[in-house]
């Protein structure tokens, strides 16, 4: 077959793929009941101050797209609720599951920024890789004197091989890399050790 | 092309996280590494689409895959040249056997293989097989990598039941190109360390905190 009728085969096989050129919303949220608890549980229970999160992605229209077999972009893929909310959400879980309080106002004050929240496909012979990428800063403040506690980057990660797939695995591919990025959270020993460090001290 | 078409029959990824009456009666558990995965670069390979196989067929795509390979090869090569230990074995295993140690909660006694360790009279099998590890695209909208750990999981009980099973990809926060990491060996050098470092406090996290 020459390259004229191969490319018009893979025009046919696009548009018999459908979705292709529609936007894909994921219903990407965190479930709090599969929250970790990690050293952070160890950690007197204090009540946290939540403050609104920040989107500091350098693409926030979108977070990915979808790619035909060629690796052209067809359309965008986004989220239902705005990222620096499904974050915000996961941390807050987070920390509630590891026995503290957390609401408006409190001892210590939680600022966030979302630096990355990313899903990106790579296309194969015989099967698709789906990738799902969160990233966030987090900095602690003590709330009365505005003095760091702590601050740091995490970063979730979730890749899978498959036959294929479409928005639900796609969703599900985000929920677990969100579901890692606040597992690193929970698990920071030096987050734990500053808080108790604070706690001392106060 | 078969997997665009195919877009309604992906696998469920069944995961099975430690479960807290499993480890909690965990003291001590041999450790296994079956297989020690090599260090790579995916630049090229991830950045591949089916654009050769749609156009020269499969040929095409055999031809390709072999050029991406063998161009990210190269570039495990040069960059493995500036790291002292380019493995992923040795700093991982020592992150996990710390974190374990430090918590004196359960110790971990490293065993040449399956055989071993399960004459060793240990309370359970601790098994990680690393697939690969070194740098990775984050994503294909950016020329960025990422140090990276791709491994699974498996704890045994002496019993035989399967108390852990699951399969993980941790990679640094801290990203940065292909270029940049051959033009700052110690940049490179620490991002791969403390990916490793992370992969290993990590997986014993799991244990420690079902």
């Amino acid at each position: 077959m020459t390259i004229l009728p191969r490319l018009l085969l893979l025009a046919l096989l696009s548009s018999l793929s459908g979705c292709a050129f529609s936007q894909a919303d994921l219903d990407v949220r965190y479930d709090p009941a599969a929250a970790r608890v990690g050293p952070l549980s160890e950690v007197p229970s204090t009540k946290f101050a939540l403050a609104e999160f920040e989107d500091g992605r350098i693409n926030r229209m979108r977070i990915g797209y979808k790619r035909n077999t060629l690796g052209m972009n067809t359309a965008d893929v986004k989220t239902n609720l705005p990222v620096e909310q499904i974050v915000r959400d996961a941390v807050q879980a987070t920390f509630e599951e590891n026995g503290h309080v957390v609401g408006s106002d409190g001892a210590v004050r939680i600022e966030g920024e979302v630096t990355q929240f990313w899903f990106d496909t790579q296309t194969n012979f015989w099967t698709v890789e789906f990738m799902g990428t969160v990233a966030c800063k987090l900095k602690l403040v003590d709330a009365t004197s505005g003095a760091p506690v702590y601050e740091s980057e995490y970063i979730g990660h979730y890749n899978e091989k498959s036959a294929g797939g479409y928005e639900k695995s796609w969703a599900r591919v985000m929920n677990l890399a969100l579901a890692r990025l606040v597992e690193m959270i929970s698990f920071d020993a030096k987050l734990a050790d500053a808080l108790k460090a604070r706690e001392a001290g106060s | 092309m078969l997997s665009v078409l195919s877009v309604a029959c992906g696998p469920i990824h069944q995961e099975l996280r430690p479960r807290v009456e499993v480890v909690r009666a965990l003291k001590r558990v041999a450790l296994v590494i079956s297989k020690d995965g090599e260090f790579t670069v995916f630049d090229e390979r991830a950045r591949a689409t089916g654009t050769p196989a749609v156009l020269f067929g499969l040929v095409g795509a055999a031809v390709a895959s072999a050029a991406n390979a063998s161009a990210d090869e190269e570039s495990a090569n040069s960059l493995a040249a500036f790291l002292e230990h380019a493995e992923c074995r040795g700093r991982f295993q020592a992150a996990f056997e710390r974190t374990l140690a430090e918590s004196k909660r359960i110790s971990a006694e490293p065993k040449p293989d399956l055989v071993h360790a399960k004459q060793s009279g240990a309370d359970a099998v601790v098994i990680f097989r690393i697939e690969s590890c070194g740098f990775r695209l984050v994503s294909q909208e950016s020329l960025e990598m990422a140090a990276f750990i791709d491994l699974s999981a498996r704890l045994e009980l002496s019993n035989g039941e399967v108390g852990w099973d699951d399969r993980e990809t941790v990679i640094a926060t801290t990203h940065t190109t292909l270029a940049g990491l051959k033009r700052e060996p110690a940049l490179a050098r620490r991002l791969f360390e403390e990916v490793l470092d992370d992969a290993g406090r990590r997986m014993a996290n799991n244990l420690l905190y079902p």
